[in-house]
């Protein structure tokens, strides 16, 4: 019971991109050395520039 | 082997149950029908067209390659191609594309009789819609995730991508100036929906405060507080519209609502993303999810029967919503929810880069097209279990049947549907409005179809906090649309600006940030202005323009698609895409033609213009009314040169792709 509510609560993290500097964090101690660790807010602000570039939202 | 026999067993009970449902919707008449077989129908026919349809397609037509490496895996660099799992592409993509379109559409729609609008969402979606995103979905990712104006530019020629990034911009101007006009007319003179939606403002405000400086990218947690926040406002807009005082600061005309939402905006086109955009976007996602999900459950456990008839005269063309015939207009006013242009820019340029294997390509560009569907389903359902005479008083503007009470339900009465004026104040009060008379725009009575249909489900005694709570669902994804829609209009008008004036191109550059906004705002806020000055409500123009224009996008696409089908020799199953583009064919451009000529005031729009010179020199305008009316005049003509506009791109499109798949040489 337990694990199902920790796995639903971790594919809502997941969706709703709650979790993306912990991925970050992963990913860039696995490969991406040579780019500067970003801060969490750093990181939160690139993420939604990135986000809101394009037509991201429709009729 | 008993497994195989079993499944198809399965399905064969699946194909008659949707069979049986679908004939019950389309042979009942005159008796009453339940809400379930329209649930039951939907979700048959969907579950068959995508396991066997889109299997199909993927396999025989795309040739889908499950070991061939995606755009995610190969150009990996964790910016924007993210090898992402597919329940997450799926949640994106849904959230892209499922705006307030298909709740709005199915509702005007409902005008011509549930039948209609129910046979156009089951069979556009399954034939055209999903076709369309799935189709685009695949070849975008076959070209490195390219964007649908790259793709028409390199698959028909330079005219095919110049017509979809001026398609793109006009849809974005019509769709924000129409849903600024919803949410206007949700709020005219109703401080509870006025208060509540401009506390979304701040809420959302504090949540951006809170995700960027507080808890920096919680996005779940903030999300939750956002919603109690919002329930909050609810709560309180209905103490602001107890208290004689507060309620005069929220209680406005649509002239003044439409100046709020043109400034508002513009300001939110301005603002950084984190303040105002992004924590709205999170907030209306989760408001969004958890409504349509609790409105399923209520739909099934409650069965409500739908009292619309199957068929209204109003399928001739004299429709109070909109003029015209049920043929062409049923097609253009649902466009999303059966098909939709612009999914197509979702579908080609962002869910391309993410996903991590070609084999869920039915599943994300089909599937979530179907789960559209769904919703505009069950927009459909929640119009037409509202009494006809409701429906109508509610959705008829002012200019049609008068603007006292008296006189509106006469009319609608002569029409034949029963209502009486005690019937709406007590319908009012129950909803804690002060009239719900010309409440155009589908708002209003789709909000008034949840309050009744939650009401019956979880307690009638909190109805007026039901509707609300429905008209802040619909606002605040409303807002968003318009907020995103002005940004990306505002970028689109920095690209091409830039090509002559570079420094103008540069997207964070505050001059070009302010110049540009105001021009996209001044161009969606003119559309807006002239559709609330306008008697006849503005919608009667305004979505079929935005239906036209949506539409013409969708032909852009599948032409696009049926161009690729042609060249690479696959043309016996050009079809799939050809089928659905012949038909857009047909419908844009009788749509089109008839809102430019028709003789009919209310359908063509030189005839409207000429009706109202004629009314001015006759001297049957008042002198106050004359410049008003001038302004209308322009604008009808304005209307029709953009629809002539449309038109021409659209056959430019399909007649140079054409020429381009069959008689260019390589």
């Amino acid at each position: 019971m337990l694990k199902a509510i920790k796995s639903i609560y971790e594919f809502l993290r997941r969706l709703s991109g709650d979790d993306l500097y912990d991925i970050y964090l992963k990913n860039h101690k696995q490969c991406s050395k040579k780019h500067k660790l970003m801060s969490k807010q750093k990181f939160y602000q690139a993420t939604l520039d990135k986000k809101w570039s394009g037509i991201k939202r429709c009729c | 082997m008993i497994k195989k026999y079993f499944k198809n067993i399965v399905w064969i009970l699946v194909a008659l149950l949707g069979a049986l449902a679908f004939s019950t919707i389309a042979l009942s008449r005159n008796e009453s029908i339940n809400a379930v077989w329209f649930i039951t129908a939907a979700v048959c026919i969907f579950m068959i067209a995508y396991r066997f349809y889109a299997s199909w397609i993927a396999a025989k037509v795309l040739v889908i390659d499950e070991h061939k490496k995606t755009p995610a895996l190969r150009l990996r660099n964790d910016k924007d191609f993210i090898p992402t799992d597919k329940w997450i592409v799926f949640g994106h993509h849904f959230a892209a594309i499922a705006g307030p379109g298909p709740l709005v559409g199915p509702t005007l729609a409902a005008q011509f009789g549930y039948l209609p609008g129910m046979l156009w969402i089951l069979i556009g979606a399954v034939l055209g819609g999903a076709v369309q995103d799935m189709t685009t979905l695949f070849f975008s990712m076959r070209r490195n995730g390219k964007s649908l104006g790259q793709m028409a530019r390199d698959e028909i020629g330079v005219i095919g991508g110049t017509a979809s990034l001026i398609g793109t911009f006009l849809i974005m101007v019509i769709l924000i100036a129409v849903l600024g006009l919803v949410v206007v007319n949700a709020m005219k003179h109703s401080p509870w929906a006025t208060s509540t939606v401009a506390a979304t403002i701040p809420i959302a405000i504090f949540i951006g405060i809170y995700l960027r400086s507080i808890r920096a990218g919680r996005v779940l947690e903030a999300s939750l507080i956002g919603f109690g926040l919002l329930l909050l406002a609810v709560f309180a807009g209905g103490l602001i519209d107890h208290s004689q005082t507060l309620r005069t600061y929220f209680d406005h005309d649509s002239l003044t609502l439409a100046w709020a939402i043109i400034f508002y905006g513009f300001a939110a086109a301005v603002l950084p993303v984190w303040l105002l955009l992004a924590p709205r976007d999170y907030l209306s996602t989760f408001v969004k999810l958890g409504t349509v999900i609790v409105l399923a459950i209520a739909i099934i456990t409650l069965q409500p029967e739908i009292k619309m008839p199957a068929l209204t005269q109003f399928t001739d063309g004299t429709g109070p919503i909109f003029g015209g015939s049920v043929f062409p207009f049923v097609f253009i006013t649902i466009a999303c929810g059966s098909i939709s242009g612009f999914h197509s820019l979702i579908a080609s340029g962002t869910t391309p880069k993410l996903l991590d294997n070609e084999k869920y390509i039915p599943m994300i560009g089909y599937g979530a097209m179907l789960l559209e569907s769904f919703v505009a389903i069950m927009a459909l359902i929640a119009a037409t279990v509202l009494e006809p005479g409701i429906f109508f008083a509610i959705n008829s503007p002012v200019g049609l049947v008068g603007s006292e009470a008296i006189d509106a339900i006469q009319k609608i009465n002569a029409w034949g549907f029963k209502v009486t004026v005690e019937e709406m104040e007590l319908l009012a009060k129950n909803m804690g409005e002060t009239s719900l008379f010309a409440r155009t725009g589908g708002a209003p009575s789709l909000a008034v179809g949840m309050a009744n249909i939650f009401g019956k489900a979880f307690g009638t005694n909190l109805l007026a906090m039901w509707y609300h709570f429905a008209i802040m669902f619909e606002a605040i994804f409303i807002l968003t649309t318009l907020d995103a829609g002005t940004r990306v209009g505002r970028f689109m008008l920095q690209d091409m600006i830039g090509n002559i004036y570079p420094k103008f191109g540069q997207t964070s550059w505050m001059p070009s940030i302010i110049l540009s906004s105001a021009i996209v705002v001044s161009c969606w806020g003119y559309f807006l202005y002239i559709g609330v000055i306008d008697p006849n409500g503005g919608v009667n123009i305004l979505w079929p323009l935005f239906g036209i224009a949506n539409q013409m996008l969708a032909a852009i696409a599948l032409s696009v698609g049926t161009g690729i089908l042609i060249k690479s020799k696959k043309l016996k199953y050009a079809w799939v895409t050809g089928l659905p583009l012949i038909w857009l064919i047909i419908v844009t451009t009788t749509a089109a033609y008839q809102k430019i000529f028709s003789h009919d005031i209310r359908v063509g729009f030189l005839a409207a213009a000429r009706d109202l010179t004629d009314k001015i020199n006759t001297g049957l305008i008042e002198d106050s009314k004359i410049s008003v009316t001038h302004q209308l005049i322009f604008n009808q003509k304005l209307d029709a040169f953009i629809t002539l506009f449309l038109l021409i791109i659209l056959w430019t499109v399909v007649i140079d792709m054409l020429r381009i798949s069959f008689f260019k040489k390589n």
